[in-house]
């Protein structure tokens, strides 16, 4: 008697999963969830069309990562290296451009490194680069991350050696808590800054600058790689961020006033 | 004779609790098992039962399986006196005597619950429950703890009723009670046998 | 301003994962709690032991248990559970059973020997020991479920590895506090953390008052 209802009681826990999906799994970074765009996106298109979007924001390399292991059907992340690899190793079937915004420099009020007068980020990465100025890194394999690393290449000095460069292994918001915290420069993209409501003692002191440019890419998982992938679904996810209604909730969405992310025209 | 045991020994964890045990046990008389605290009283009394079996040794019984028996911390169900007092009848599914129930006065308790008594109070029903049976063979640890003056006279002048048909294998302490109510008597010490005799030579060859 | 339409889709979650997942750790509990406990087999002392340090296994270790093995790259990807609340009740499970069997195993190696011993004497079967043996302490039941739940409900690492912490589905409580307080949205971290304390207390509450009631 009890070792049936026990049965049962199990198959009601996995009955819900095992007939055919009518979601699809997004592989995200974290600064669409941090903003708020990622939920609003989920919801609307649920809506419009009855498919779930359930959607991991999880940081880029992790988002990648997760996705080559077939455990998403879409991918959202910024770092357009990384995601024509993805295409071009074959877990992809192709990147399309979603959105845009721009990375920012964040730091203490009163500037002790004076950045804000700078020209060019290479010049803000070389004062930065001193033992003096604490900075941030994210150290985890993110958009934002590999953006940080490769401004550190361009700029010569590769990553500072040094104790006043510091890995907080974590995503952007609680990175700029640390930052806030230790009075320290960080890197970010605009929307998460912007949707970030506790600014405290930090404030953009560099932007504006060409190299800081963030483009964030979309890419349905081959279903060559994993069968299984819900493709029809994602691709009409796709269609409806680029070119539907999910176009223009991207284009109106702001925060306090504030457009945080830009569409391609 | 009724349970014959030839250099019994019981080990439990790699202790030896009881060793070099001979002894028999006669069919209606009484039997008083006596010694210190841990000199193994009541794991004997649980072997003579058949609760346990010996490590080693030789064991007869003409009891053919174990028989209801007041255990030093009985058993006690969170529930009502009366649901603890009827558990035997729940089992054994057959009527109960409720004589010791009425003369321990314990009526007017039935619908309490059992946590909220004295420990007295418990062990009369305790051994009440025991009793409720009729059985023939009565295997009683330490019936009297816990017992004040009054009751503890109602259960010794209770038990000489009982003895005169029946077989009474008993733990005790108090030498008094057992003077009374013995035939037989053993005496353990560290799980031996110091000295077992009837009531005329036990007590003159007693170093006490 | 305060988004309460969120907090309790995330409270929602939180219950209804960590129910699920306390019920079943509970009615194994029992199972196995009697099966280890009464019987006597080789590797006993092993699996006592073994469960015993489980019983401290940190909550980010059973997530990651399980996803790697209900990711698609492992063994059981094709049950597609990864990302659901399937997923999280799992992960919880395996945080929580090895301490409710241990507290079981433990009431039961009390209060077993002593009431075997006098129901044999009575002439009980097996079925009438078991059965007086799991009816006569409730209390014991009571206080496993509340230590189990408590376990349960506020763990953070385990549901949100395992289940993605995906808005309206798996964002329960621990994982809401983790990304709104990670926003900086102070308010509703703080406030789901009071009401995590307040289940907490209540809980404390509740087990002190059943442990007295034996």
């Amino acid at each position: 008697m009890i070792k049936t209802k026990i049965f049962f009681l199990i198959i009601t826990l996995f009955v819900s999963n095992t007939f055919a999906k009518d979601y699809i799994i997004v592989q995200s970074t974290t600064s669409t969830a941090n903003t708020g765009l990622l939920d609003l996106l989920s919801e609307e298109f649920s809506l419009d069309t009855g498919i779930d979007v359930r959607a991991v924001a999880v940081g880029t390399g992790t988002a990648i990562a997760n996705a080559r292991k077939g455990d998403g059907d879409v991918l959202i992340v910024h770092s357009k290296v990384d995601e024509l690899k993805f295409v071009q190793d074959g877990f992809g079937v192709e990147r399309y451009d979603l959105m845009y915004n721009d990375f920012v420099i964040l730091g203490p009020n009163n500037d002790p490194a004076k950045i804000k007068d700078k020209k060019n980020i290479l010049e803000v990465m070389i004062v930065l680069s001193s033992p003096d100025y604490k900075f941030i890194s994210r150290d985890d394999y993110s958009g934002t991350h590999k953006k940080e690393l490769s401004l550190w290449e361009e700029s010569g000095l590769g990553i500072p050696k040094d104790s006043s460069y510091i890995k907080s292994g974590s995503g952007m918001a609680s990175t700029i808590n640390i930052a806030n915290e230790m009075q320290a420069y960080v890197l970010t993209d605009r929307g998460t800054w912007i949707a970030f409501q506790n600014k405290n003692n930090l404030e953009i002191l560099y932007e504006n600058d060409k190299s800081l440019f963030n483009p964030y890419g979309i890419i349905v998982v081959s279903p060559k790689k994993h069968p299984h992938v819900e493709y029809e679904k994602s691709n009409k996810f796709v269609e409806w961020l680029l070119k539907g209604r999910g176009k223009n909730l991207i284009n109106n969405y702001t925060i306090e006033g504030q457009k945080l992310f830009f569409t391609y025209n | 004779m009724m349970i014959n045991l030839k250099n019994i020994q019981y080990q439990i964890s790699q202790k030896t609790i009881l060793q070099n045990i001979n002894l028999d046990i006669q069919e209606g008389k009484t039997t008083i098992i006596m010694g210190k605290n841990g000199s193994g009283k009541s794991t004997l009394l649980r072997l003579l039962n058949q609760i346990i079996k010996p490590s080693s040794g030789f064991f007869e019984s003409n009891l053919p399986k174990p028989v209801p028996m007041l255990f030093q911390k009985p058993l006690i169900l969170q529930n009502s006196v009366i649901y603890n007092y009827q558990i035997l009848k729940q089992i054994k599914k057959h009527q109960i005597n409720n004589t010791w129930f009425e003369k321990f006065d314990l009526l007017n308790l039935s619908n309490q619950k059992m946590n909220s008594l004295s420990e007295g109070e418990k062990q009369k029903i305790f051994i009440s429950r025991i009793m409720s049976f009729d059985q023939s063979q009565l295997f009683l640890d330490e019936p009297n703890q816990s017992l004040d003056l009054q009751s503890e006279k109602l259960l010794i002048d209770l038990l000489m009723k009982e003895k005169k048909e029946k077989t009474i294998i008993m733990t005790l302490h108090d030498f008094e009670i057992a003077k009374k109510i013995g035939d037989y008597f053993i005496y353990l010490e560290n799980g031996k046998i110091l000295l077992q005799d009837n009531y005329e030579d036990f007590f003159i060859k007693f170093p006490f | 301003m305060l988004d309460t339409s969120k907090v309790f889709e995330a409270i929602s979650i939180s219950l209804h994962v960590s129910f699920v997942s306390t019920l079943f750790a509970f009615l194994l509990s029992i199972f196995f709690g009697y099966l280890i406990a009464t019987k006597k087999f080789i590797l006993k002392k092993y699996v006592v032991s073994v469960l015993g340090s489980l019983t401290s296994i940190p909550p980010v270790c059973a997530g990651l248990i399980v996803y790697l093995i209900i990711s698609r790259s492992g063994p059981l990807g094709w049950m597609e559970l990864l990302y659901t609340p399937s997923a999280m009740i799992i992960a919880q499970f395996i945080i929580i059973f090895p301490i409710m069997v241990t507290l079981i195993i433990n009431y039961i190696e009390r209060e077993y020997p002593q009431l075997r011993d006098e129901l044999i004497s009575y002439g009980a079967s097996q079925k009438d020991i078991l059965f007086l043996l799991i009816t006569n302490q409730k209390g014991i039941y009571l206080t496993t479920l509340l230590i189990g739940f408590g376990r349960a409900v506020s763990e953070y690492g385990a549901a949100a590895i395992v289940g993605g912490s995906i808005d309206h589905v798996t964002r329960n409580m621990t994982a809401m506090i983790a990304l709104e307080t990670a926003k900086g949205n102070i308010l509703i971290g703080v406030t789901l953390g009071a009401i995590l304390i307040s289940i907490s207390l209540i809980i404390s509450f509740g087990i002190n008052f059943f442990k007295n009631d034996d």
